[in-house]
């Protein structure tokens, strides 16, 4: 291993290791190549991220692995059950629920919010007036902090006095018709569900880019071969742009059963826990009743889920994604 | 979880630590191990450590030389101004002690404080209060103050409220704190929306026919649509620490008085109790239906904004007069007697806790006992408008919040020094196992109040499940 301090530039960059005067009149000087300099650079440069990396994500996410064969709540109780937490999980109807809820967010949020992110990418795509303007419109959502959307969306659709309820109101639906969003079973999660399609101008933004990187003459060639608006989307758009596709599907998904502020911050998990997400369960577990072996098997069980997902799409986009210059 | 099938094979903790520590590579974990050493007391089973709680009755010795200690305080910033200051008068009596106060998080306090003993890095003084309390007492991270309290004189502990005194000491046989302030459950009603109402203004002899009748007579629903515009009356329901103190008003109760395992929700008592509510709520639409989940479903969502003319809420006089600023007159009013001849509220154990691995743990007690005394509760009172816990400092309690907020002349503040003289509060009974069973009886309490398509009798049904879960 190298010894930092010992090392010298000499000249326009050649890197000498002066470990000892006397020896340097010894032996010949070892010099390294201009490439193995910028590798240790390199090296130099994000190690501070990979040992940040190595401790603390690596290093947690092995200790919550050994955590999650134990029973202990880290202060006065420590059993060693082996799988026992993961088959106690499988018995739990509360994890079961909070398992079908969280797929059920994620199996809507992730295609409609792609969906969504699309035509709006498509719609600011278009040469119309006041484009910037709208351009920041839509993503500006995106950069409002969880806390404040959960605080801002309480009010749109508080049954009785939300934006939402007067809307449909005024649309004629009687007032004891209207849903009662978070505090009705059935549309609790649906209220995240519209709260998280709410900020999804990120997402919008990256279709953005990738549609501005079609080359425009493959549209040209495709209009010469008689192609209407359906089909240069369907041809030339959708192939074009199937990366960046992918790319935002597969961190959706990640984030997507990730979910936990909304349901934290609105409902905690209510009505009858309607709303009790994974990761709220594995908070619950953990720092509200102390069971931090439990909740590093939920913890694991979601990596497991989220990684299926992401490698499922992964073997797929053989079928779905083009990247330019392959061949198919 | 069925904890109690997987296999009993008890390690200590230190080893438990390096197996894991080892098991994700040394050279990773060097760093976190370094954090995750609260102590190095020996690992016991749950039932272990608990007796050894209860066993213990000496006080641990105290660490050499000057104490210095970490008091984490909740309150907003003025107070926090003057917490400091208090302390500073604290400290030239007790030179030997030096105390750095810190303001507790805002958010997520308890999660950051179980994390902080964990780490080894929790407050050496600090507060809780029932409703959370055995969490900390049932891992044994809360000093026991039963040998400390023996300090106080005979005439000292008179000027405590029984019912309260006693609260702090139903966890595990160790007394949790020491009293911070207490805070009891009142009506809170609008003067103008009764005035317009022709309704008399309600009074200590209030029964919950009463109640309800004025309810009815409040409420305005101009098109019938079957959703007022103004409540005749809220009470939370819904809420686990709230809900509960009618049910012995009707004669009933949530657990069995001589069982902490056995949910006595079925009894047609607490039935009858639980129905009351429910029916105002959903069937009459005259009391409240929530709003919204969580943090934003409160009083503050109804009374102030006048969409309810009267509220079932704690005692904060001054945080109401600045909140009502002059809109409308209000007075406070005992909750009404119940059906059984029983007056019974919430009355709060906030209190003021020792971690037990401080290292100064007669330094702490000397501190816990000064904000315990009467020199820094009228302080408080002075600050914030809240019941102190002594007698001593209750007889001024009108006086000063008249002085601080001269339109609490107003509202019968007299109510509270009775409640405490007659000492009809108490704290919320305590399952044995609290977390199992506020697990199953919250989403049943929301399924019957803040969804309103359940019978109460499904809290009957509950009932046997929330027994199972004791077992």
């Amino acid at each position: 291993m190298l010894n930092l301090a010992s090392l010298s530039l000499i000249g326009t960059g050649d890197l000498v290791m002066a470990q000892n005067t006397t020896a340097l009149s010894k032996k010949p000087r070892r010099r390294l190549s201009q490439r193995q300099i910028e590798e240790l650079v390199a090296y130099l440069f994000i190690s501070p991220w990979v040992i940040g990396f190595l401790i603390f994500t690596v290093g947690a996410m092995l200790f919550s692995l050994g955590l999650s064969f134990f029973d202990t709540d880290l202060l006065s109780r420590t059993r060693f059950v082996g799988p026992g937490n993961y088959i106690a999980l499988f018995q739990d109807p509360l994890f079961i629920k909070s398992l079908w809820v969280t797929s059920y967010y994620s199996l809507a949020v992730v295609p409609l919010g792609t969906i969504i992110a699309l035509l709006i990418a498509l719609m600011l795509n278009q040469k119309i007036v006041f484009q910037g303007t709208f351009r920041v419109i839509y993503y500006l959502p995106a950069l409002v902090t969880g806390a404040a959307v959960a605080v801002l969306w309480t009010w749109v659709l508080n049954p009785d006095i939300g934006l939402l309820n007067g809307a449909l109101m005024r649309l004629g639906i009687p007032r004891a018709s209207l849903p009662r969003w978070f505090l009705s079973e059935t549309w609790a999660v649906p209220s995240i569900i519209l709260m998280s399609l709410w900020g999804t101008g990120a997402n919008m933004l990256l279709y953005l880019a990738g549609l501005q990187s079609i080359p425009t003459q493959l549209y040209d060639a495709a209009k010469i071969d008689g192609a209407n608006s359906f089909r240069l989307f369907w041809h030339v758009t959708l192939p074009m742009l199937s990366p960046t596709i992918f790319f935002n599907v597969v961190l959706n998904i990640i984030a997507s059963y990730q979910v936990f502020t909304q349901a934290y911050l609105l409902t905690n998990g209510g009505p009858n826990n309607a709303t009790l997400t994974m990761v709220m369960y594995l908070f619950r577990k953990a720092f509200q009743q102390f069971y931090f072996g439990y909740a590093s098997a939920i913890a694991w069980i979601l990596f497991a889920i989220i990684l299926a997902f992401t490698l499922l799409v992964i073997r797929s986009s053989d079928a779905w994604v083009y990247y330019e210059g392959s061949r198919r | 979880m069925s904890q109690e099938e997987l296999p009993r094979r008890t390690i200590s903790r230190r080893s438990f630590l390096s197996m894991l520590a080892f098991s994700s590579g040394a050279s990773l974990l060097a760093a976190c191990g370094a954090t995750v050493q609260p102590g190095g007391q020996s690992i016991a089973s749950d039932s272990e450590s608990s007796n050894s709680a209860a066993e213990e009755a000496s006080r641990p010795a105290q660490a050499t030389g000057p104490a210095e200690l970490r008091w984490e305080f909740r309150g907003d910033e003025v107070e926090f101004e003057r917490a400091k200051a208090n302390i500073e008068k604290f400290m030239e009596k007790n030179p030997n002690i030096k105390v750095k106060v810190e303001r507790a998080p805002d958010e997520q306090r308890d999660e950051k404080l179980v994390t902080a003993m964990i780490g080894g890095t929790a407050p050496d003084v600090f507060e809780a209060w029932g409703d959370i309390v055995y969490k900390f007492a049932d891992k044994d991270q809360i000093l026991d103050l039963n040998p400390y309290v023996s300090d106080l004189s005979a005439d000292d502990l008179k000027d405590f409220y029984k019912w309260q005194w006693d609260g702090f000491a139903e966890f595990n046989n160790i007394r949790f704190g020491m009293p911070k302030y207490v805070n009891i459950m009142c009506l809170w009603y609008n003067k103008d929306m009764f005035d317009a109402a022709k309704v008399p203004y309600p009074d200590k002899s209030w029964n919950h026919d009463d109640y309800a009748n004025a309810m009815k007579k409040l409420t305005i629903d101009s098109d019938n649509d079957g959703l007022p515009e103004v409540w005749g009356g809220w009470i939370p329901a819904w809420s686990w620490d709230r809900f509960w103190y009618r049910l012995p008003m009707w004669g009933g109760d949530v657990r069995d008085a001589n069982d902490p395992a056995k949910c006595t929700l079925d009894d047609p008592k607490s039935q009858e109790a639980l129905e009351w509510t429910r029916k105002l709520m959903w069937d009459d639409k005259v009391l409240a239906q929530p709003l919204a989940l969580g943090a934003k479903n409160w009083s503050d969502a109804v009374f102030y904004p006048q969409k309810a003319a009267m509220c079932e809420d704690g005692t904060y006089p001054q945080a109401v007069a600045r909140n009502v600023a002059g809109k409308f007159r209000w007075g406070y009013q005992h909750v009404p007697v119940g059906p059984a001849g029983i007056r019974k509220v919430l009355g709060t154990t906030d209190g003021f806790c020792i971690w037990k691995n401080t290292k100064y743990p007669d330094a702490a007690w000397e501190l816990v006992k000064f904000l315990s005394g009467p020199i820094y509760q009228e302080d408080q009172v002075k600050a914030t408008g809240l019941l102190p816990v002594r007698f001593s400092v209750l007889e001024k309690w009108e006086k000063i919040n008249v002085e601080q907020a001269p339109e609490l002349a107003d509202v019968n503040l007299n109510w509270a020094v009775e409640a405490l003289q007659e000492g009809y509060p108490s704290s919320r009974r305590v399952f044995k196992n609290q977390n199992a069973a506020a697990e199953i009886i919250v989403p049943a309490l929301e399924k019957v109040y803040s969804i309103g398509d359940t019978p109460v009798s499904y809290l009957a049904e509950i009932a046997q499940e929330v027994n199972k879960s004791q077992q």
